[in-house]
């Protein structure tokens, strides 16, 4: 019953929340908003309740002196100090964004660059021996790919280049919609299982 | 027609073939569906995980469930209880990562019925469910810290990612871990594909409850998808060729 109700909750919400799409019952639509307004709040304390997680685990971490403790120091102190700044000068303030945006920028920035190489590394592996037909799809539409971003197709303005680019494209957009098919349909029924109370994660 | 009414004509026809094939279905549940190497792959890695005494990383992403990308977290969940369940007969509780709030409270769940369906004490501390970043770069960074720090031999990328995706397989497969992809995400697929060993790709991800759990809700719900994807081809083919030939 403990795990029973908060899924019967689930349901009826999912219902009325579903149901406020294709009804436009103005009491409907009342209920509709404001399940929604707590879900919203919901998300926010389930937010909270993940960042006392991540602190438990990180000062836990310092306390039993585990590899790299000192990487936990550094967020428990940045997450500390964020959090009283935030707090003291509230976040819209100019200095608190600035301060933000001046080391998860860079930060980001440098995890984004980092992905590019790590993209290439894996062209890399899948040059090795041992390439299947996939890998050399994979290899030619990036080299292909490539080639056109940067704008240098000889005899660019000539029809049949014209009709061998437009079918490229067709291609992967083709390929790219049936995959997004698969994906909307998978993700339909698996909300319906939901819905239809079966198929609870949490339950045994 | 309004794109509402076709959204409930869908709903409606989804649920109505799901009952037609669960209907058929209920005496026995019938079990043919194609091979997929990467689901194969799950198998062999949890016997390497029971057998080898070493552990599993399981990251679930961070979709959120107001977005329809919970879905893909959903299915996440849906392998964290199956790989809960496997693994908990070898001792190994698995390790789950987050970064979501509240797909990290329904993996704290997941763990704890798993081990009251295996009538274990609930021993599991917060270790074993994490949430280890809330935006997207530090959710891989904290993720490719747990996968380093706790060396788990087999590393399930499951949920909802978006390109930084690539991060975290690649960090798996450097350690030498056997890394199992899906994502709901087109990109992030794009880019799993070709940085892990065993990807899912697309419609395979969401087939993976009816191959860990094939009961008549799973297998109808999977036979319904196929049913409706080899309609829609139908249809974008057919729609195709009477554009072809000026009808339409």
């Amino acid at each position: 019953m403990k795990r029973i109700l908060p899924w019967l909750i689930v349901i009826l919400t999912g219902i009325t929340i579903l149901s406020g799409y294709f009804v436009a019952h103005p009491l409907l639509q009342q209920i509709r908003a404001i399940i929604l307004d707590i879900a919203i709040t919901l998300a926010v304390i389930a937010t909270i309740v993940g960042v006392i997680n991540l602190l438990t685990i990180h000062s836990r971490k310092v306390r039993d002196e585990k590899p790299d403790w000192f990487n936990s120091v550094v967020l428990i102190v940045a997450f500390a100090g964020t959090t009283l700044f935030g707090l003291i000068f509230k976040p819209s303030h100019p200095v608190f964004t600035q301060l933000v945006a001046s080391i998860q920028f860079p930060v980001e920035a440098s995890l984004l660059a980092l992905l590019s190489i790590t993209l290439a590394a894996a062209m890399v592996r899948a040059i090795r021996p041992g390439m299947n037909r996939a890998s050399l799809l994979f290899i030619s539409a990036v080299l292909v790919f490539m080639w056109a971003a940067t704008g240098f197709i000889p005899f660019q303005n000539s029809n049949g280049i014209q009709s061998v680019a437009s079918f490229l494209n067709t291609l992967q957009i083709g390929g790219a919609r049936g995959m997004l098919l698969g994906i909307g349909l998978g993700a339909l029924t698996a909300g319906l299982r939901v819905l239809i109370g079966k198929d609870i994660p949490t339950g045994k | 027609m309004s794109s509402l009414a076709v959204g409930l004509i869908l709903i409606l026809a989804t649920l109505l073939i799901m009952a037609v094939i669960a209907f058929l279905d209920r005496a026995r549940v019938k079990i043919n569906f194609r091979q997929i190497p990467s689901l194969e792959s799950l198998q062999k890695s949890i016997n390497l995980v029971v057998e080898g005494g070493k552990g599993v990383h399981i990251s679930l992403g961070r979709g959120n469930f107001l977005s329809p990308h919970f879905a893909g977290s959903l299915i996440g969940l849906n392998l964290l209880k199956y790989l809960t369940r496997r693994c908990l007969n070898g001792d190994i509780p698995p390790l789950s990562t987050s970064g979501d709030g509240l797909i990290h409270i329904l993996s704290q769940e997941t763990l704890d019925s798993a081990y009251e369906r295996s009538h274990l004490p609930e021993r599991h501390g917060h270790a074993e469910a994490q949430i280890v970043g809330v935006t997207p770069y530090s959710y891989i960074a904290g993720a490719m810290m747990a996968q380093r720090d706790e060396n788990q031999i087999v590393m399930l990328i499951a949920g909802h990612y978006g390109a930084e995706s690539a991060l975290l397989a690649d960090m798996a497969e450097r350690s030498r871990s056997h890394t199992i992809s899906g994502t709901d995400d087109i990109s992030a697929q794009a880019m799993l594909f070709v940085t892990t060993r065993a990807p899912l790709i697309g419609e395979e991800f969401f087939a993976v409850p009816a191959y860990t759990n094939p009961t008549l809700l799973n297998t109808s719900s999977l036979k319904t998808q196929d049913i409706l994807r080899i309609l829609f081809a139908g249809g974008l083919i057919i729609g195709a060729f009477l554009k072809l030939v000026g009808v339409l």
